[in-house]
This record gives structure tokens, sequence and C-alpha cells, in this order.
């Protein structure tokens, strides 16, 4: 009897391991399966773009129209001035928003639908962005293709998803804090600022530094708002009413994913490829520089909050 | 101060009442937490809340710093009153100043040793660098935490262990000088170390303070208290000084509950 119960226990034990062996192995199957996927599209794209990515004439020259050997100088510039701008405006509202969402916005209808309007927003498709920017900022405000448009365009694109990762790092922050901050009389805002937002700050840096490459490699809504022309630059020039002024936010600026767009759908230069594959390397350089400046920056703000 | 007699059942005679409950209800939604609590907390003296889980002794304690007010389907009625004052109708912020709390998991702010316990006195007036090492030092002492961290005060207040955590939490109750501090178990997340360190501690601190402990550990209320509590569900059974109502309870659920017939 006794024998024939610890021969069941053996075999069920013999069951649920070779079961925890057979699921191990699929989940281990599947996440290969991913990340061969995606192996293999960065390092195509790397190998493609090798030559040019250390080529410094190729990084800092001016684009050609009809003859080889044209660089991306202006457009790398014009991706970073862009995404600046863009996160100059879009941070400081989102996390206004958030905060707000987040700390004092009473729970009712209003509430839950500025939320659910927020989600919608965020998964807008990023063309319909683009032609809305085009008839309202380039035709209607009369701005043209230019930064300008193309840097609300991309805020409107980047609030939702800001204000969504904001909201989570606050609503993340334990009870315990708000507990703690409360019950020394501290009003919301004084528990907001001092205690919520610096608990909060790792996710809140490593979500707005995630979504800038989002931003940095976008093109769908900048194609009809900042425009795909570039105008050459000239860094002495301080005239902020010219186009060659790099500062000057009403001027044209194709980015490194719409010059990507372009060459590759009209381009008639007869080193189209190699231009094409060149800038899809620089361009998924800096991504993934977001993304390990994200996880980096992340981490040192943790450590400081608990350094010992 | 109130010297009139007190019942017999309600405690110590002769010693000022800091806390006084009369008649109070507290709903939330449809549930009834608390059912007609009165009851005085002595001036400088530990009082202590015992009773099994869900009993109401949390949510009383939470009523004193009004952080019941936090949860919107609170009803109450009734009245508590904090050195003669109703404090439902006093500012809730200006309360808590007065009325400091010490919970149940340590939680210091994401701060240094010092600014987590200069951040409260600050609020409140300007401080110059000496005035504020003092304040920082004397709370420390004051919380038995000085000398194992004089040498890191400006390491964050969350590198420390857990009793350590728990003693900085009192330390920055204690810098805006509160008369009274509430403790929600404040030792159930410690080792029996640090649990005895901050026993030791709230009976030191009641000399000059009105501590409200509340506690699932009967012996650590027979240890600490001068007056306990007794609550079940949502009722006070019983209060009085605590030798008498461990050694003599006059209610039988008193009795069975001391003696563990449930829990």
């Amino acid at each position: 009897m006794a024998n024939s119960a610890r021969f069941d226990m053996q075999a069920h034990v013999r069951r649920i391991n070779s079961q925890d062996k057979v699921a191990t192995g699929i989940l281990t199957a599947i996440v290969a399966f991913v990340l061969l996927i995606l192996a293999a599209i960065i390092i195509y794209i790397l190998v493609q773009g090798a030559g040019k990515l250390f080529d410094v004439s190729f990084l800092t020259g001016e684009p050609e129209q009809f003859r080889a050997g044209g660089g991306i100088g202006p457009e790398l510039f014009n991706s970073f001035y862009l995404l600046f701008l863009t996160l100059l405006i879009s941070v400081p509202i989102s996390l206004g928003a958030a905060i707000f969402l987040a700390e004092y916005a009473p729970e009712n209808g209003v509430t839950a639908a500025a939320k659910t309007l927020i989600e919608t927003l965020s998964s807008l498709p990023s063309i319909v962005v683009g032609l809305f920017g085009f008839l309202f900022f380039v035709l209607m405000m009369g701005w043209g293709f230019s930064i300008i448009s193309g840097a609300i365009a991309l805020t409107m694109f980047n609030i939702p998803i800001l204000v969504r990762v904001i909201q989570q790092a606050l609503e993340d922050v334990p009870r315990s804090q708000r507990d703690a901050a409360l019950a020394m009389g501290l009003t919301r805002w004084e528990t907001t600022i001092h205690v919520l937002l610096p608990v909060a700050m790792p996710a809140i840096v490593t979500g707005i530094v995630l979504s800038a490459g989002r931003v940095f490699g976008e093109a769908a809504a900048l194609i009809y708002t900042a425009g795909q022309s570039a105008p050459a630059l000239d860094f002495t020039n301080f005239d902020f009413t010219s186009p060659s002024c790099p500062w000057n936010i009403f001027r044209p600026a194709e980015t490194l994913a719409v010059h990507i767009w372009k060459i590759n759908s009209e381009g008639v230069v007869p080193d189209l490829e190699a231009v094409s594959n060149g800038t899809a390397a620089v361009l998924m350089v800096c991504i993934l520089a977001f993304n390990i400046i994200a996880r980096l920056v992340g981490k040192a703000l943790e450590r400081r909050l608990t350094r010992e | 101060m109130q010297e009139t007699v007190i019942a017999e059942h309600q405690g110590i005679a002769g010693v000022p009442t800091m806390i006084s409950i009369k008649d109070f209800n507290l709903w939330y939604g449809d549930f009834q937490a608390l059912k007609n609590i009165t009851l005085d907390i002595p001036e400088n003296r530990v009082t202590a809340f015992i009773g099994p889980s869900g009993c109401g002794k949390s949510t009383l304690l939470r009523a004193f710093n009004r952080m019941c007010d936090l949860v919107s389907s609170v009803r109450v009625d009734g009245s508590i009153e904090f050195n003669g004052q109703d404090i439902f109708k006093s500012d809730a912020n200006a309360l808590r100043v007065g009325v400091g709390m010490v919970f149940q998991h340590p939680n210091p702010f994401p701060m240094s040793i010092r600014e987590n316990i200069l951040y409260g006195p600050r609020r409140m007036r300007r401080m110059g660098r000496a005035e504020a090492d003092e304040l920082v030092e004397k709370c420390l002492r004051d919380a038995g935490l000085f000398e194992e961290v004089k040498d890191k005060l400006d390491d964050s207040g969350l590198g420390l262990s857990g009793g350590q955590q728990q003693r900085l939490c009192i330390a920055r109750a204690l810098a805006v000088d509160p008369k009274v501090l509430l403790m929600d178990e404040p030792t159930s997340a410690l080792d029996p170390i640090s649990t005895s360190l901050v026993e030791e501690l709230m009976m030191e601190l009641s000399h000059d303070h009105t501590v409200v402990v509340v506690t699932h550990n009967m012996q650590q209320a027979s240890r600490v208290a001068d007056k306990t509590a007794f609550f079940y569900l949502g009722e006070l059974i019983e209060a009085g000084e605590t030798k008498q109502l461990f050694s003599n309870p006059h209610e039988p659920r008193t009795k069975d509950y001391l003696t563990g017939r449930f829990s």
C-alpha cells in the first residue's frame, strides 16, 4: 500500500518534471526565434551600411540630387534638432497631464473619458497625424513645410505615449510613500514634487528616452509637415529667417527617416542603395544608443536613490 | 485639562486626556467599521489597541490623523477631540503636523537621512546650518539611531536596514515636534532585536509624547502600554490600565481573546 503510493508519487514527479522541461523548451524556442529575426535585421542593416557608418564625409556632407557621393549631414542635424524641440514641447505637457491624471483627477466620467481619449490617440496611425499636421500647421497656420510643423506633429504623436508612461510610473510608487507624506501633513503638491516624482524618476527618464527613439525614427508624420528637403546649413548663420540658419524653426527639414523614404521612392542618384543603407545604419545606431542610454540612466538614477 | 472622574473601565485616573473619542461611528460605504466608540487617550502615556484582524483598531488609529479621509467612501459620525478641538472641523494638514504617524512598513522618503528629518521642519520655518544639524542629531538620538548613522547622514535613507529605517521614520515624525505619535503595528515587519529597540523607544517617548500603538502582539501591549483597549468586530469591548486588563478583565470576550480562545 505504502509502496504503491510512493510509486505513484514518483511517476507524478517524473511527469510534472517532463512537462516543465517541454514548456521551457518551447518558450526558449519562441524567444530564440524572435531574437534570431531581430539579430538578422540588425546585422543585415549594419553590414549593408557599414561602409558609410564610419565615413566622416558621408556623416557631415551635403546630400546630392543627381551625382553619387552625397552625405547626410543636414539630415543628421535635423533629426536631433527636431527631436530636441519635440521633447521640449511634449515633456512638460505630458508631465503636467500625467500628474493631474495620477494624483489630482477625481474618479469620474470625465477622467475616464480623458484616459480613453489618450489611449486612442496613442494608437493613431502616424500618417494620420502627419496629414492633419499638413492641413492644419502647414496650410491653415501658414507655417509651410517647417521644423515647427514637424515638431508639433511629433508632439501630438509623442504626448499620449509619454502621459501613459509617466502616469504609470507615478501610480507605481508604493502606497507607503504616499502615506508617509500625507501623514506628515504634506499637501498633494508637496507630496508629488518632493516624494512621488523623485521615486518615479528612473521610470520617467527611461520612458522619455525610449519615446525619443520612436520619435527619432518616425517618417510618416514628418513627410508632409517637416518636409522632404534639406537646405544646406551654415552654422555661422544666425539670421533666424534664413533657410540656411540651422536654428530657424520655419525652414524645411528632412530627417534621416524621411531621407530613407525619399531616396528609395524618388531618388535618382546613382549610389542610391549605398546612401539608403548607410542612412538606415546611422539611424539604427542612434536608436540603439537611445535604448542603451535609457537603461543606463534609469539604473544610475535608481542607484542614486538607494545609495548606501 | 479635564481631570474629571473617569469611569473605572475607562482607565487611568488623574491623567489628563489628549484625545477624547465620543460616540464615534465610521462606515466604509455600507460597512460599519467602528460602532459607538467612546474612549479617552491619556496624555504622555502609551495606549495600546489590541484585537483580532478586522476589529477596527487600525481604522480608529487612522481616524486620529484623518488618514481615513483618503478613502472616498468613508463616512463618520460622533466626535474625536484632540487638545479640546474637534479634528473633523480643523484643517487635516495642520492636524497631521501635531499628530505624527509611524507605519507598519518603514517608509523613509527617497532622500538622505538628514533630508528625511529636515524635510518636515523646513516646510514650516527657515533654519540655519547649525540649528539644522542640532535638530538632526537630537531627533536621531531620540529615536536611538544617531550612533549607527552619524557618519553617513548624507546617504540615502533607503539604504538602511529595516529596523534602522523604522527608527528613521520615528525620528522624522519627531522632527516636527508632534504631541501625539500614532504607531500602526510598528514592529510587525521587524526582527526581534529591532522590535525591542522600538518598544523601549515607545516607553521613552511617552515621557513627553502621547503614544498610541496598534499591535497584534499581546505581549508587546503588556510590556509597553500604560493603558490597553480591546476591540472586537468594530466595538470597543473593554479599556483600562494594562495591568488590570490583562490580569483581571471584566468582559468574558476580553478574557477569551487574552487566553487565545479566539484570535
